[in-house]
């Protein structure tokens, strides 16, 4: 799939719809686009990995909206396409809309994504030594396309036929250990999901709701390969008196996985007051995948106990996935301003996976040096889990009495596990399997109050749980959140927002516990139309803490992670004449456990040719520094020219 | 037998047939906007770009929302005479088209119980570039009007880009649905909003690791923006792994590493260096390709 076409696709729609142009139609298109150059000093991988900006030609905006209301339109009474990033931008996104009255109605989306990540410190256990950046990088890019269309919409009726298609692919590096040593792997992969699904929405006077069976294929084939220079590995020692290299290594995998999806949605009225609103959703995946790794070198396994000259590998595995989920809920209007809502949710997901794992070491020897021989071994395992969920919620709330809203929830949430591990995924017993349960009663009560440009918000939620599954749940948890949004005309806003949250599960024997407490204010003053200027601080502090032991000695120490953000940030918008000037400037400071700064400069100016035609000039600045590891740091700036144009 | 089954192919046709072509009862509202226009002259124009201006194909006119008015304008125009929808009358109002809204999988709009009613983010009056839905500003500027501090975690330096292009708070969050967790998304299968762009993490994995067994993505990632690299909840790997992975009493889910995994040596402390496959792995029972 490539861009190409759906633009061209996109302009022939417009051309149909467009023309011939008719007295009452009416149609509006807005474009900026641009050139934009990228200059970084420092770390470029590190600037890629968290901006990702590049040199080019940038589309900053694209917009066409036509409508045609007289009622005579042949092919489309309205049409609106929307696009924008596309070219020096990591993403791109568009989107059309279309369609003519009650005849049909198309949606198109589209959405391009680069994801790059060449982190230096990062999982990366050479960083004493100097090597940068870390083993794990990629660069690869993603792909999402979107159709659906609707026929008769509006009607009792209305089929339905969607398309989705997403496609993730590039190349990236990765590592394959053996022996004390790990090998750096050119990896290649390319990933493709698509889904094709038909259906219907129907609305009578009473019912209305949405039937949709979909069909889902994933495709992933993933190529590793020694990357070039990389066949000394990166332990300068020897593994038992012998130095381990690798001169080939080719592994190829394929998996495929289909799954059709059946989604059906309807709502009941039951009366002038009363509805009932029913979910069920079911999707039961199956997925076969197919290995073969193929290495030769002077390798070390100690798994068998000896070194070994080559290996051929092939995996054979299959899952069976079933899920679904349903929902039925009341919606029962009391009175004009206050309602209760009654629901009820259940989830279930259960997996089955084998796998046949079949590896011959060819010109093996013991640790001693003797006994050459050939070996194969066989691993056969077998997985699987069930998990249940079931959610019962009820909620009153109360509308717009005078200036005053309020509304309190309780919720129960009740979930079993099942796990079942294999042998083969077990070296040490305990945690891998077993049956888990856990209740979780959630209790959410709420007040907003509206007088004249004055607002305050206050909800507090919170939950108990009788157990935990992983050590890092919680048992109690606390939120508070409040704000309060204060406009004088529409001349200042003053907006002050806090939310603060505990939790542990101080109970059990893990002892967990951690909060996090989260302020911001922020204040916009518009004297007059054309002049804006705003300023906000915005803090964030969380601490956590949790035994955890180490490996090696058992020896049991706190895990304990803070992050202590803080961000200014100022802007300003300033229109005369013809000229425009928005600019912006913001820090952040993090002094956590991973301390850092990131500094952005924003300037552009608009100066307007015509009505119709204006030019702008930007300027960015990024400038990101840390504290633990300096080689990470980039100064990056990027300049642009715009155009734009519109009717 | 065999004409019995033509007659009920034929009769769910001809049934379905009528369906499909009758519509809704709906009264189209008499048509003033000429005379709303004598006064109201940028409205209106505006209105004609909008698909709410398809009035000729039963598009609401200025009545649907507003009333008949006539008083209004018999008066000169006194704004208190004519219908200004608002609050959950407002929403009342617009439900009246709009009512599949209701039909999605949340318990309750969270925006409506905090006095935010349609009106507080679509301008059903115009639409302007780059604002789809007749949104009244760009989708991530109404949210941050609100949230600036959910805004400003996108400020932290690994995570989603709401640049131009990049994603829109929306494409995770429903605003129409309830509160908290309630406002994600979940797509046609049921799953989390994350699969929806990253569907190669969906799996099924014969070897699952944490997603859909105990925990799901944010079990260790922070969507909104991290300070930590790859959007992790903790700056160091053996950090994150071992919170979980510590077995100092029975009866939780995640196993301990085995002693030789020596957390004094660099490799150890970097678990993906050899445990590359943390999202699941269909070929290696210890996540290891």
């Amino acid at each position: 799939m490539n861009t190409h076409r759906i633009a061209i696709a996109a302009f022939a729609c417009i051309l149909a719809t467009i023309s011939p142009p008719a007295s009452a139609q009416s149609t509006s298109f807005d474009i900026e686009v641009g050139y934009q150059s990228v200059d970084v000093e420092g770390n470029e991988d590190m600037y890629r990995t968290q901006v990702n900006q590049d040199d080019g030609v940038v589309l900053g905006g694209f917009t066409l909206n036509f409508v045609d209301p007289s009622g005579d339109a042949g092919f489309a009474d309205h049409l609106r396409v929307d696009a924008s990033g596309f070219g020096g931008s990591p993403s791109g996104r568009f989107r059309l809309d279309m369609g003519l009255g009650m005849t049909y109605r198309l949606s198109i989306f589209y959405q391009e994504m680069n994801a790059f990540s060449a982190l230096p410190a990062y999982a990366n256990p050479l960083l004493d030594s100097g090597v940068v950046p870390g083993q794990h990088t990629w660069d690869r890019d993603r792909e999402v396309l979107d159709i659906r269309l609707e026929f008769l919409p509006g009607r009792t009726v209305t089929p339905i036929i969607g398309y989705r298609w997403n496609r993730y692919e590039g190349p990236g590096l990765n590592t394959y250990s053996v022996g004390n040593d790990e090998f750096r792997i050119a990896s290649d992969l390319e990933e493709t999901e698509k889904e094709f699904y038909v259906g219907l929405a129907f609305a009578t006077n009473r019912i209305q709701g949405t039937v949709l069976q979909g069909w889902r294929e994933f495709t992933g084939e993933y190529r590793d390969t020694l990357a070039p220079g990389e066949g000394i590995g990166n332990n300068p020692g020897t593994t038992i008196g012998r130095e381990i290299t690798l001169d080939t290594f080719d592994r190829s995998t394929r998996t495929e996985a289909d799954t059709p999806v059946t989604t059906v949605h309807v709502t009941g009225k039951l009366n002038e007051r009363a509805r009932l609103v029913g979910s069920y959703v079911r999707a039961d995946a199956d997925s076969d995948t197919r290995m073969s790794e193929m290495l030769s070198g002077s390798l070390a396994s100690f798994q068998i106990s000896r070194f070994f000259a080559g290996l051929d590998e092939s995996v054979e595995s299959r899952t069976e996935n079933p899920y679904w989920r349903g929902e039925l809920r009341l919606d029962w209007d009391l009175s004009r301003h206050v309602g209760l809502k009654v629901g009820y949710e259940a989830r279930e997901r259960e997996l089955e996976g084998w796998t046949i794992i079949s590896s011959l070491y060819s010109e093996t020897l013991n640790f001693g040096g003797f006994d050459p021989r050939d070996i194969s071994t066989l691993v056969e395992a077998e997985t699987g889990y069930e998990r249940e969920e079931s959610i019962v919620t009820a909620r009153l709330d109360a509308r717009d009495l005078g200036p005053v809203s309020l509304w309190a929830e309780y919720a129960v949430n009740d979930q079993d596990l099942d796990v079942s591990a294999d042998v083969a995924q077990i070296i040490l017993p305990g945690g891998q399997e077993g049956e888990f349960n856990r209740q979780i009663d959630s209790y959410n009560a709420g007040a907003s109050v509206h007088v004249g440009g004055f607002k305050l918000l206050l909800d507090v939620l919170g939950q108990d749980a009788d157990n935990i599954v992983m050590r890092t749940d919680f048992n109690d948890r606390m939120r508070l959140r409040a704000r309060v949004d204060w406009s004088m005309s529409r001349i200042l806003r003053l907006l002050l927002t806090a939310e603060s949250m505990e939790f542990d599960n101080n109970d059990t024997l893990v002892g967990y516990e951690g909060d996090t407490d989260r302020y911001a204010v922020d204040l916009t003053l518009t004297p007059t139309e054309n002049f804006m200027i705003r300023g906000s601080w915005d803090t964030y502090t969380t601490d956590t803490e949790i035994p955890i032991r180490a490996p090696q000695s058992f020896e049991t120490f706190p895990s304990i992670y803070a992050e202590d953000g803080e961000m200014l940030e100022g802007a300003l918008m300033w229109k005369v004449a013809f000229l425009t000037l928005d600019a912006a400037y913001s820090t952040f400071d993090n002094t956590g456990s991973f301390p850092f700064q990131l500094d952005r400069a924003f300037a552009r100016v608009a100066f307007d040719l015509s009505k119709a035609f204006s030019v702008a000039g930007e300027y960015e600045n990024w400038d990101y520094s840390e504290d633990s590891f300096p080689i990470a740091d980039y100064d990056a700036d990027r300049w642009g020219v715009f155009v734009r144009w519109r009717q | 037998m065999r004409h019995s089954t033509s007659f009920l192919v034929v009769g769910i046709a001809a049934v379905g047939l009528a369906l499909a072509l009758a519509s809704p009862a709906t009264a189209q509202d008499p048509d003033l906007s000429e005379d709303c226009a004598t006064c109201h002259e940028d409205v209106a124009a505006d209105y004609q770009h909008t698909v709410h201006g398809i009035v000729e194909r039963g598009g609401p006119t200025c009545v649907t929302c507003h009333g008949m008015g006539t008083r209004h304008m018999e008066e000169g125009g006194d704004p208190s005479l004519i219908r200004v929808p608002s609050g959950a009358d407002g929403e009342q109002l617009c439900r009246t088209c709009h009512d599949d809204l209701a039909t999605m999988f949340s318990s309750r709009s969270a925006h409506s119980d905090a006095s935010v009613w349609c009106g507080a983010c679509h301008n059903v009056h115009a639409t302007r570039p780059g604002q789809t839905r007749l949104l009244a500003e760009p989708a991530n500027d109404l949210c941050a009007s609100c949230h600036p501090s959910a805004a400003g975690s996108f400020a932290k330096p690994f995570g989603h880009q709401l640049d131009r292009g990049g994603i829109q708070c929306v494409s995770c969050h429903d605003p129409h649905a309830g509160a908290g967790e309630a406002s994600l998304k979940i797509d046609r299968s049921g799953e989390p909003a994350c699969l929806t762009c990253h569907a190669e993490k969906r799996g099924p994995f014969v070897f699952p690791h944490v997603s859909n067994v105990a925990g799901d993505c944010m079990s260790c990632h922070e969507p909104h923006g991290s300070t930590n690299p790859m959007a992790l909840t903790r700056p160091r790997v053996d950090q994150l792994c071992l919170e979980c992975h510590s077995l100092i009493e029975g009866g939780t889910f995640g196993s301990q590493p085995p002693s030789f995994h020596d957390l004094r040596s660099p490799r150890y402390r970097n678990c993906t260096t050899c445990h590359v496959a943390v999202h699941g792995s269909n070929t290696s029972p210890m996540l290891l390709k």
